[in-house]
């Protein structure tokens, strides 16, 4: 894989971080979280989500790719367990 | 069953310094532990509408019992009315209960006589539901969440 195609982030959770952590430019946010979720083990039922760290208002669409919102390699993301929705 | 105050009150200081960074980054005011009531609480202000929301957590027996969680009204400063909790909504389905109360093995509000007299308090993290909800940072950043995305927060649960 060419680098420049590539982005090296961290990302922080309740579980640790994990630094510089590989995605291509065009991976999609949810695959992200589905590589977050199973680097650190979390639930696989889980309802999750990232953000920006310096955005940490807007949280990042699952459907769209990193670099549709101009991640840059060094970046922060934030994940956050949104916990079980235990009833619908 | 009964845990000695100063371990609830150890474990609570620690997992209160875990959420600073948060804090910060999410403009959240931390209470001071009011030591003798083992309770603090947490403000927070939804940026979808403005919003703030009261979280009042007694941590009594924590950790062999989940904390009990409750939302204290701004502007009447009453706890647990339906106009003190967010509502949600959309895809992420039902986190905030109509009880009202969280709805999750987190929240002691939930078991009996909540909503969930199917769960046991004993071994609460052992809950099959309970995800990586089992620290106060974890717990804090999931009502964040849920207060702040627009897809999923659906104001106050009574207008």
């Amino acid at each position: 894989m060419n680098e420049k195609n590539n982005l090296t982030i961290t990302i922080e959770t309740t579980k640790g971080k994990w630094e510089n952590a590989t995605f291509t430019k065009t991976e999609k946010v949810q695959g992200v979280i589905n590589a977050v979720v199973e680097h650190f083990g979390f639930a696989a039922n889980g309802k999750y989500e990232l953000r920006q760290a310096s955005n940490p208002d807007v949280p990042l669409k699952p459907e769209r790719p990193l670099v549709s919102y101009k991640i840059k390699d060094g970046d922060v993301l934030v994940f956050t367990d949104l916990g079980v929705a235990v009833w619908q | 069953m009964a845990v000695d105050a100063r371990i609830s009150l150890a474990i609570v200081r620690k997992e209160l310094e875990d959420c600073l960074a948060d804090a910060s980054r999410n403009k959240w005011e931390i209470s001071k532990i009011d030591e003798e009531q083992q309770k603090f609480s947490v403000t927070m202000r939804s940026p979808v509408d403005d919003e703030v929301y009261i979280v009042q957590v007694k941590f009594d027996n924590y950790k062999q019992l989940p904390l009990y969680i409750e939302f204290i009204d701004p502007d009447t400063g009453k706890a647990g009315t339906k106009h003190a909790y967010p509502k949600s909504k959309g895809h992420a389905g039902g986190f905030f209960h109509g009880h009202p109360c969280i709805c999750h093995p987190c929240s002691r509000k939930a078991y009996n006589p909540g909503p969930h007299k199917d769960w046991n308090l004993t071994g609460w993290q052992q809950n099959s539901k309970v995800g990586s909800l089992t620290n106060i940072r974890a717990i804090l950043l999931a009502i964040y969440g849920r207060i702040s995305n627009e897809e999923i927060y659906g104001g106050r649960m009574c207008a």
